[in-house]
C-alpha cells in the first residue's frame, strides 16, 4: 500500500469536517490493516473501481457520530434515533 | 443550522440560503422529533412540497446571478443543481409511488442537511469570491 493512495481520501476527510464542522482532523500513525472490519457503529464503504481498486471504509463510533449529527443539524439526538441518521441506501 | 460563516456576501443568494437552511432545520425537527408518525406526515409533506418549489426557485435566481456576473464555473455549477433538483423529484416519486415511510422520509432529511452545508458552504463560495475578485459588491 503506498501513501500517495491514502493521501487524497485523507485531505477529502479533512476538508469535509473542516467545511461541515469547523473541526480540524489530524493524523495518527498509519498501519496495515488485514482485513476490512467495521470495529465501530457507524460505517461508511465505498467501493472504488478504475486504476485502483478497493473499499475504503470510514468507521466512526456512536457517540462522536452522534456529536457531527448535533454540531451540523444544531438538534439534540437521542440514541433511539441512532439508526435515523445512518441510513443504509446509498444514492 | 444556518451560521453566518455560509454568507457568501449577496444579500438576495444568502436570504435564499437561509430561507433554505431555516425550512431543511423544520424539516429534520418533524422527522426526527418524538411524536405519532402520521401525524408527523402532514407536515413532512408540505415541507417537502415547500423544498420542491423553493430550490428550483432559489437555484434559478443564483444561476441568474451567475450569468449577470459572468461567473466562470456557472456550466458546472448548474449541472450540479440540476443533479440535486432530479434527486429531490426521484425521492417525491419513490414517496407516491412506495409511501412515505419513516426510514425514506429520514433518508431524504440527511441527505437535505449534508448536501445544503456542503454545496452552500463550498461550493457557493466561489461565487462570492468571484465577486470579491471583480471587486464588486452587492
Amino acid at each position: 500500500m503506498k501513501v500517495e493512495y491514502i493521501q487524497p481520501f485523507y485531505r477529502a476527510t479533512k476538508d469535509v469536517f473542516q467545511i461541515m464542522m469547523d473541526l480540524e482532523v489530524n493524523r495518527g500513525d498509519l498501519r496495515l490493516a488485514k482485513d476490512l472490519i467495521p470495529s465501530r457503529e457507524a460505517n461508511v464503504i465505498i467501493g472504488a473501481t478504475g486504476d485502483l481498486s478497493g473499499s475504503i471504509l470510514y468507521s466512526f463510533p456512536k457517540d462522536m457520530t452522534l456529536t457531527m449529527v448535533k454540531i451540523m443539524s444544531g438538534m439534540e439526538l437521542t440514541e433511539g434515533r441512532f439508526r435515523a441518521v445512518c441510513p443504509g441506501r446509498s444514492g | 443550522m444556518w451560521k453566518d460563516k455560509y454568507k457568501i456576501g449577496v444579500e438576495l443568494i444568502d436570504g435564499q440560503h437561509r430561507e433554505l437552511f431555516g425550512r431543511v432545520s423544520s424539516f429534520l425537527q418533524a422527522v426526527q422529533g418524538e411524536g405519532d408518525w402520521e401525524v408527523k406526515l402532514e407536515q413532512v409533506k408540505s415541507t417537502l412540497q415547500f423544498m420542491q418549489n423553493y430550490v428550483v426557485e432559489h437555484f434559478e435566481a443564483e444561476e441568474a446571478f451567475q450569468r449577470q456576473i459572468g461567473f466562470p464555473e456557472y456550466e458546472k455549477h448548474k449541472q450540479v443543481h440540476d443533479e440535486f433538483k432530479s434527486t429531490v423529484n426521484d425521492y417525491a416519486e419513490t414517496f407516491v409511488k412506495e409511501g412515505y415511510t419513516q426510514e425514506l422520509v429520514q433518508e431524504l432529511g440527511a441527505k437535505l442537511m449534508t448536501w445544503l452545508i456542503m454545496h452552500v458552504a463550498a461550493a457557493d463560495q466561489r461565487i462570492g469570491a468571484f465577486v470579491r475578485e471583480q471587486g464588486g459588491t452587492q
